[in-house]
């Protein structure tokens, strides 16, 4: 017996679980009762790199030793008949490395609730999580910058900024210490200003002070303003003669230079725990962080002065004027009366004004008389208050829009008397367009998030750049793997004529978009001569009236996979800010187009797994048409656990299933397809549908505890024309009659599937009447979002009433177009509708394959007719053997296997019965040895017995009279 | 409701008791026919086939019971089938005339008590 069939049979499985098993996208791995593995799929052997061979037989090999305690503590709840979803942890290779894996377990327990054995299917999960651990960096990063620059706008002081640095760059860096020392130029120290120390033994592992001319890496950052980063303790007594920071247990350290107005004022410092220096993007986040922390810092040492200034030099305006006309920032004195007695040389050139002489005398209705009024009005609140007034105000200087933080103070005399105003304003245009680009980073972060595929992706990153530059048109390609086809997956500012021929391209052209692709590096496209470099572009550039653009990579794995642009179509110069800016939207875009691409890796295993699961084909069974829909609703990973099946069981019935496992994903289809399975065996064991479902209620009660499965189930007798359904929590099935309004079949109505341990499950029986169709259906079909189930029932019925008379698969094709908006649905939906195939008028056709194994079908459906149209019981019986030995002539003359079929017509009226099978294949002679007691028999049975050939086949016409003396 | 095509070898001995359950047609009349052969050990002299619970003949069954007939008759080992009355196959067996090659008796009682006593 092969391994994994050994498995199989322990879980009390069948051959379809092995097909499961082995077609497997997912490892599977089971174990029995002693922990012993019984099956371990070749996806399992691809996985961890242990063959089945070596494995099943023995203990699980892949349980890496420092999880023991975890494992134990998992398998006391799989012995305890848990079910785990999704749970993640590590397991080991053969080769000794470690693989990120999230499990789905069941476990069978016997009737005493005796642990037998655990099933799991387990996926690798390593590339997802390296993804979201990606993403969840990517948007620390724009938290962390946003809560930074929070922070630091209400940091009035110097000192404040520091603390800010320290305690924030300590926590993005995860640092066990952040320290902020400013140089003392006249102590020759530097000395710390700010201490954020995130544990106890740090803090007493700091020194207060270095001195200037130490051997030692704070002075070295200091001196060559670039950071300086130690991976450990040992590196630093290596490098440096000047120790550590004491007697420390902390290894590794990073130095930054704090930089203001040009000159190197100090250094931060963090220290970590464990060796090993921070990589690349949290040394470019500390940078950012350092960045904002200085501009902070300029500001508030710049109010710092102007307040001691203020202090010292209360009497005289001439001091204060020398000190003022070094400041960048405009400084401005006015009298009482509003006129201005001091100004700075940055107050002049922000006015536009030649100097400082130009201001003097003036007022603001002189000077600025479009916003005299509001300046005025604050400067009186100044002198009416005595309290310092901050606002910021956006100002048209020279033509062009600046943004202020403008700090106005009064001014006091030595006694104390106000006797005008001081303002000062910061110019923070810059910074200002910084934070709307953060911000603007931030939300393109938070939309991508929600993308579902990389289309989405592409279009929302194309959309951000386009809005963030003002930018007339621009692209997102991704160069096809293992093909040298290059595709655009969204753009913007394309004509419509020309859409379709732009969306992929070779990536042979030269292209600005190849080029990127092939070496990663940005390429700016500044003035026609740039763009005349790439002959293939100019004719694009011509026809969508593109000047100029820029272009950068996409990267994935560490290598470009695509690129990114913008283009414009008024002359710009695209600086190194707008490079800047492109590139992080590019990193975003790369980001999330990878857990994009492994997002939909996932869902086409769910989908394949789903597909699997439902039935290639449908039974076909004499008298009955069968015909189905499955239509998968929403998006990513929300495949449904709906199905629908439909069994032959081995009286000749047909059982028909449409059921609803509750979930979505990899997790709900597999649990469908155990449930599918499970009820196909329930069915062809005990036939009748409550007891198939007392059967497996108790597997799904025990297994899956709380969660519940709906189905409707009806099983269809054709030797009796009769249905017997029952609905579990599922929505009604609906039965059409011909010339009636349909009806939904309330009986049956039964409990979910699992919701309690021993449900009362209830059946109905119905009596199909010629042409009958019966339509099952899954829930997906009749709701809809803001509306009562009635409503969607009512749908169904009028839908189902119009299509009456329509083939049973127009009926279907009609039931879902006017049932379900496009694209509205998110769930799945599964129909499976039987039509009989008896006719009103009292006849009945059957095109049936020319296989023996459709004969007892035939019989069935022939004596349903029959004992509907009244024959007795030996006119039955009789019609039925000289029929089933014409169709068997039939069967036995069919050219060959593949396609042959054969037709059988019956008709009855109040005198005789006629049943004529038609087929299109040769007949033997009826005189071959044994061959002529089918003929015999036909004659013995019926009055009447005709045979028609010609050449395309043969007609065998029987005739019985109805005989009621012959009953008696 | 169910019904459960097959053979099932009641006895095994001197006598042989088949007894066909559900439809004989052609899908399985060669594999039953085969069946039945493997079951009849050299020893013994008679095979019963039991009809009592087969709803359905026609002429695979028929020919299954020539062909069976046939062997046994070669082999020295005769051959008996249990038709009951009012069997609706019973016009079936009449048609073909299968007395030509088996004895037929109304029960297994009667077949059995007829094999033994030859």
């Amino acid at each position: 017996m092969e391994p994994a069939a050994a498995g199989v049979q322990t879980l009390g499985g069948h051959e379809e679980f092995q097909t499961l098993v082995d077609a497997s996208p997912l490892a599977v791995i089971a174990i029995d009762a002693e922990g012993t593995v019984t099956i371990w799929n070749a996806e399992a052997e691809a996985l961890f790199g242990w063959s089945a061979a070596e494995v099943i037989g023995g203990p699980l090999p892949h349980i890496p030793p420092h999880l023991r305690e975890e494992y134990a503590g998992i398998r006391s709840r799989q012995v305890a008949g848990d079910v785990l979803r999704g749970v993640e942890t590590r397991r080991l290779r053969k080769d000794g490395s470690e693989v990120e894996v999230a499990i789905w377990s069941a476990s069978r327990l016997d009737e005493q609730g005796r642990f037998l054995g655990t099933i799991a299917f387990v996926a690798d999960v390593t590339e997802r999580k390296r993804a979201e651990r990606r993403e969840r960096s990517a948007a620390e990063r724009g938290e962390t910058l946003r809560r930074i620059s929070g922070a630091l706008s209400s940091a009035a002081t110097a000192q404040e900024v520091m603390a800010v640095l320290a305690r924030e760059g300590a926590t993005a860096l995860r640092a066990a210490t952040g320290r902020v020392a400013l140089a003392d130029e006249g102590a020759g120290v530097l000395r710390v200003v700010a201490a954020e120390e995130r544990s106890v033994e740090a803090s007493h592992a700091l020194l207060d002070l270095i001195p200037l001319t130490a051997h030692h890496p704070a002075t070295e950052a200091l001196r060559r303003r670039e950071p300086i980063w130690i991976d450990s303790a040992a590196e630093h007594r290596a490098r440096y003669s000047e120790p550590s920071d004491g007697p420390s247990r902390l290894e590794a350290s990073g130095w930054l230079p704090v930089l203001a107005g040009g000159r190197a004022l100090g250094v931060a410092a963090f220290h970590f725990r464990e060796a090993g220096s921070p990589g690349a993007e949290a040394r470019s986040l500390i940078a950012a962080i350092v960045g904002e922390c200085e501009r902070a810092f300029e500001r508030a040492l710049l109010y710092e002065e102007v307040r001691s200034a203020e202090r010292r030099l209360q009497d005289t305006n001439a001091l204060l004027g020398a000190v003022a006309d070094g400041m960048e920032d405009p400084l401005t004195v006015k009298d009482l009366a509003g006129v201005y007695v001091l100004a700075n040389s940055a107050a002049a050139r922000a006015l536009g004004l030649p100097g400082p002489e130009a201001i003097l005398g003036k007022t603001d209705d002189e000077l600025l008389p479009a916003r005299a009024e509001t300046v005025v009005a604050s400067d009186q609140q100044v002198l009416v208050s005595g309290d310092a007034l901050v606002l910021e105000e956006t100002l048209d200087l020279a033509g062009a829009e600046r943004t202020f933080i403008t700090a106005k103070s009064p001014l006091r005399d030595a006694d104390g008397e106000i006797g005008g105003v001081i303002t000062v304003a910061t110019d923070i245009t810059e910074r200002k367009r910084a934070e709307e680009r953060l911000e603007r980073l931030h939300a393109v972060t938070a939309a991508v998030a929600q993308a579902a595929d990389s289309f989405e992706v592409g279009s929302i990153i194309v959309e951000s750049a386009q809005t963030a530059f003002g930018a007339d048109g621009g692209g997102l390609a991704l160069a096809e793997e293992g093909s040298d086809t290059v595709q655009v997956i969204a753009f913007t500012g394309v004509p419509d004529e020309v859409v379709d021929d732009w969306r992929t391209f070779s990536s042979s052209l030269d292209l600005p978009f190849n080029q990127v692709i092939r070496t990663g590096q940005p390429v700016v496209l500044n003035s026609p001569d740039d763009v005349a470099r790439y002959p293939a572009l100019v004719e694009r550039y011509r026809q969508t009236g593109m000047t100029v653009g820029a272009y950068v990579p996409i990267e994935a794995r560490g290598r470009p996979v695509g690129a990114l642009s913008v283009t414009f179509a008024t002359p710009r110069t695209i600086d190194g800010d707008d490079l800047a800016l492109l590139m992080t939207l590019g990193r975003e875009g790369a980001v999330a187009l990878e857990r994009a691409r492994l997002y939909e890796h996932e869902r086409d295993i769910a989908e394949t797994l789903q597909r699997r699961l439902l039935p290639e084909t449908l039974p076909s069974i004499g008298g009955f048409s069968l015909a189905a829909r499955y239509i998968a609703g929403g998006q990513g990973l929300k495949v449904g656990g709906d199905w629908y099946d439909a069994v032959e069981l081995a009286g000749g019935e047909l059982a028909l299933v449409v059921g609803d496992v509750v979930g979505h994903g990899v997790e709900a289809a597999s649990t469908m397809g155990q449930l599918r399975t499970a009820l196909r065996v329930a069915l062809l064991e005990h036939v009748r549908p409550v007891d198939a479902l007392a059967g497996i209620n108790r597997l799904v009660h025990q297994t899956r505890a709380g969660e519940v499965a709906t189905l409707a189930c009806a099983v269809i007798d054709p030797a009796r024309q009769e249905l017997v359904h029952v609905s579990a929590g599922h929505p009604p099935p609906l039965l059409v009659q011909p010339g009636k309004e349909p009806v939904y079949l309330s009986g049956g109505r039964s409990l979910p599937l699992g919701a309690v341990a021993h449900p009362k499950f209830r059946e109905e029986a119905v009596a199909i009447e010629p042409g009958t169709t019966l339509i099952l259906y899954t829930d997906g079909l009749i709701e809809r979002r803001g509306e009562s189930i009635d409503e969607g029932l009512g749908r169904l019925r009028n839908a189902a009433a119009l299509g009456a008379d329509s083939s049973i698969e127009d009926l279907l094709d009609l039931i879902v177009e006017s049932l379900l908006e496009t694209g509205s649905s998110d769930d799945d939906v599964a129909v499976l509708a039987l039509r009989s195939e008896l006719s009103h008028a009292g006849s009945l056709t059957l095109d049936l394959p020319a296989d023996p194994a459709v004969l007892a079908s035939l019989r069935r459906s022939l004596g349903g007719f029959l004992q509907a149209s009244g024959a007795s019981e030996e006119d039955t019986f009789a019609i039925t053997v000289a029929a089933s030995e014409a169709a068997a002539n039939a069967i036995e003359h069919a050219y060959g296997p593949a396609d042959a079929a054969f037709r059988l017509e019956a008709s009855a009226d109040a005198d005789e019965i006629r049943v004529v099978v038609r087929d299109w294949g040769t007949w033997r002679d009826p005189r071959q040895p044994g061959r002529g007691r089918g003929v015999a028999l036909m004659e013995g049975l019926m009055d009447r017995v005709d045979f028609a050939r010609d050449g395309a086949g043969t007609e065998v016409t029987l005739i019985r009279r109805r005989s009621i003396e012959r009953t008696r | 409701m169910t019904e459960r095509d097959g053979v099932e070898i009641v006895e095994a001995e001197d006598v042989v008791v088949a007894r066909l359950i559900g439809a004989v047609d052609l899908a399985n009349a060669k594999l039953l026919e085969d069946e039945v052969s493997g079951a009849v050990p050299n020893a013994a002299h008679t095979v019963v086939l039991d009809l009592g619970e087969t709803t359905y003949l026609d002429s695979a069954g028929i020919r299954l019971v020539f062909g069976l007939a046939e062997r046994l008759k070669r082999r020295g080992q005769g051959l008996r089938l249990v038709v009951p009355e009012h069997a609706p196959i019973e016009r079936v067996l009449e048609l073909a005339n299968v007395a030509e090659v088996a004895a037929l008796d109304r029960t297994l009682d009667v077949a059995l008590a007829q094999a033994r006593s030859r």
